[in-house]
């Protein structure tokens, strides 16, 4: 609840304040949001599951944007920087995918 | 990433960590349970902070990626796209230039040309060196019993030089700015050309404006009439001088620039 809650604040604040993303952050930005998706995915799936614990959550929402920020930055350093952000997202988005679908099984049974 | 809370792991790592951890740290599980409104607290509020902080992201991102088609691109994609589009640019200007080069060359080149022979043709015209065609009058000269003399066929010329004349000829002689008309006694000389009668003069030029001017009372027509020679004037539309002259190139004459 209060995850949504807060991530509607967020939405609503970001509308009102129109930060601005640093020019060096800019490249790292979408993959740590992705990251940050694919935690909350997990977290709502772990919920469901009644295994949610809020230091895992955080924790793991923490790493997976570092983790998923330093990929890309190494990826910049050694010139395939697009190539392992693609990477990223495809692993990130097959692991939101596998979440949503245990989520479904858990909120709709089927 | 195998350690995360939504990792496959995560439902069989759960039970583990307690089992494992409970000969050293017998109550953690309860105490976090116990305490769990405090830790809780704290935690809900670092989640919605969490939270707050993606929602934040994700709008700032969206916004971005609105606002700047190129801002989602990486650095090596932006350089080369870069390079490309100023690599088109250069092209594109060396084209312009080249285009503006080609239409000021044909533009001032046609010009000149234009002009230039437009030029060529007056002076050609006026010198005779061509023969032209065009509306005019032609008028015979048949002489009755005195001959046709020079001055009379002078006074015809000016006649028609007056009334506008552009070409002439006379039985096959152009006069221009340097025909004379000389008698000798072998009869009527024209650019140093014996010529008989009748003489048919051949004038290109308004033919009404000529017909007028040459039939004026005392005019040319009746100064030949008046030596009992018979004089006819045609009008037509179409009109032909076929007789060219050569021109000399001066030998005295230099052109001078006009501003000294």
């Amino acid at each position: 609840m209060i995850a949504v809650a807060g991530l509607l604040v967020g939405v609503v604040l970001g509308l009102i304040l129109q930060p601005s993303v640093p020019v060096e952050l800019q490249p790292y930005l979408p993959i740590a949001v992705v990251a940050a998706l694919d935690a909350l995915f997990g977290a709502v799936r772990a919920r469901l599951e009644g295994v949610f614990d809020e230091r895992v959550f955080v924790t793991s929402f923490l790493f997976n944007v570092v983790i998923a920020a330093l990929l890309v930055f190494l990826g910049d350093q050694l010139g395939v920087g697009s190539q392992l952000s693609t990477a990223v997202v495809v692993v990130l988005g097959i692991r939101i995918f596998s979440n949503a679908a245990s989520i479904r099984r858990h909120v709709f049974k089927a | 990433m195998t350690d995360e809370h939504d990792g496959p792991q995560e439902p069989a790592e759960q039970p583990q960590v307690p089992a494992a951890q409970q000969p050293e740290q017998p109550g953690r599980g309860a105490t976090r349970r116990r305490s769990g409104r405090g830790r809780s607290l704290r935690a809900q509020l670092l989640i919605g902070l969490m939270s707050v902080l993606l929602g934040l992201g994700i709008v700032a991102q969206v916004r971005q990626t609105e606002q700047d088609e190129f801002a989602a691109l990486r650095q090596d994609d932006l350089v080369r796209l870069m390079s490309e589009v100023t690599e088109r640019n250069q092209q594109l200007t060396e084209e312009r230039t080249q285009l503006r080069r080609d239409l000021s060359a044909l533009s001032s080149g046609s010009g000149d040309r234009q002009v230039a022979e437009d030029y060529a043709q007056l002076q050609a015209i006026l010198a005779g060196t061509v023969p032209v065609e065009g509306p005019g009058v032609v008028v015979t000269v048949v002489p009755g019993d005195q001959p046709v003399d020079a001055q009379r066929m002078v006074h015809m010329l000016e006649e028609m030089r007056n009334a506008g004349a552009e070409a002439i000829s006379v039985s096959g002689q152009r006069l221009t700015a340097s025909s004379a008309f000389v008698d000798t006694v072998d009869g009527l000389q024209v650019n140093g050309v014996s010529i008989s009668a009748p003489y048919e003069w051949r004038a290109i030029g308004g033919p009404e404006t000529l017909a007028v001017a040459l039939d004026i009372p005392g005019g040319a027509m009746a100064s030949m009439r008046n030596i009992g020679a018979s004089v006819d004037l045609v009008e037509r539309d179409l009109v032909q001088i076929t007789a060219v002259r050569d021109v000399d190139q001066p030998e005295h004459a230099e052109v001078t620039d006009p501003e000294d």
